[in-house]
């Protein structure tokens, strides 16, 4: 059920469903975006801070689970074509398909705050492209960043949790 | 900011799995040491441990280098080839790493041990 955008009655619209998922695909990108200009780095290559997964966590919210896999999907695939190539769009596929599919079941299980199901986000987004990123060099030498992109991916899912929960609360 | 009980599962279950994962990390690399690998022709000829300090004389045909691992880091002191390209070519410490003779077709090469440094990293 969407929350984002009802009608007077009180009811989904399509239209409105569509145009909420645009704006949320922009908003996305613009973080895609805004995060390609930060020289971001941790020391360890894969680090990310993932902003534009905040729109897919207020999507998942206020939209709905398919709505917002749409999202995902097309926001992987025009950020990696406008900020990245097609590798980058290999391992944005994966840790992103991969992070939507455990934040849809931690969202649906209503056992976790939005905090919770963001930070399962962000690690299993990391821990996804870990995986092919040890399937793409055929060694398994790269989990030698497992723990330190575990932890990561929590602190990232943290803070992308906080902001989608502030973001949530208030666009209601 | 509300929490859930489940949300403090989830950081202490992930935080204790990167824990595992770290300390297997140092487990694993107690015995894997780095080697320093002796290849002829493409053939393995000697292995030796990088922390174990040597001096080592590899002939070929007559001619010769001399192996030095010292300090953890391998470099060949002296040799009699032309262009002596393996004696300038300095020390090799971190997984990766390769001295080579081609006069004398022989390879040095670091296997596994210190990570190897990245100069830069472009994306």
């Amino acid at each position: 059920m969407s929350r984002l955008h009802m009608d007077h009655q009180g009811k989904n619209s399509p239209i409105s469903t569509v145009a909420g998922m645009g704006m949320l695909l922009a908003f996305a990108l613009i973080l895609s975006y805004v995060e390609s200009l930060i020289p971001f780095s941790f020391g360890i290559p894969g680090i990310k801070l993932g902003l534009a997964n905040l729109a897919v966590v207020v999507g998942l919210y206020l939209i709905g689970t398919k709505e917002a896999f749409l999202i995902d999907f097309t926001r992987i695939l025009l950020a990696g074509f406008l900020f990245g190539n097609l590798y980058s769009i290999l391992y944005s596929m994966a840790g992103g398909i991969g992070s939507f599919l455990v934040m849809a079941v931690c969202k649906r299980s209503n056992a976790f705050s939005v905090k919770g199901v963001s930070m399962a986000g962000g690690v299993s987004h990391n821990a996804a492209q870990l995986a092919v990123a040890a399937l793409v060099v055929e060694t398994g030498s790269v989990l030698y960043y497992f723990p330190a992109l575990l932890i990561a991916g929590l602190l990232t899912g943290f803070l992308i949790g906080v902001i989608a929960e502030q973001v949530e609360r208030r666009i209601i | 900011m509300k929490w859930k009980r489940n949300d403090l599962i989830l950081i202490i279950a992930v935080l204790f799995t990167a824990c595992v994962f770290y300390g297997l990390r140092i487990f694993l690399n107690r015995d894997g040491d780095g080697m320093v690998r002796v290849y002829r022709d493409k053939t393995l000829v000697a292995s030796y441990s990088v922390t174990e300090d040597r001096e080592e004389l590899l002939s070929y045909d007559g001619h010769f280098n001399i192996l030095v691992i010292r300090d953890g880091a391998a470099f060949i002191r002296d040799a009699d080839c032309p262009d002596r390209l393996c004696v300038n070519q300095g020390k090799i410490y971190a997984d990766g790493q390769s001295l080579i003779c081609l006069p004398h077709r022989l390879t040095v090469m670091i296997q596994g041990g210190e990570e190897p440094v990245l100069d830069a990293v472009v994306q």
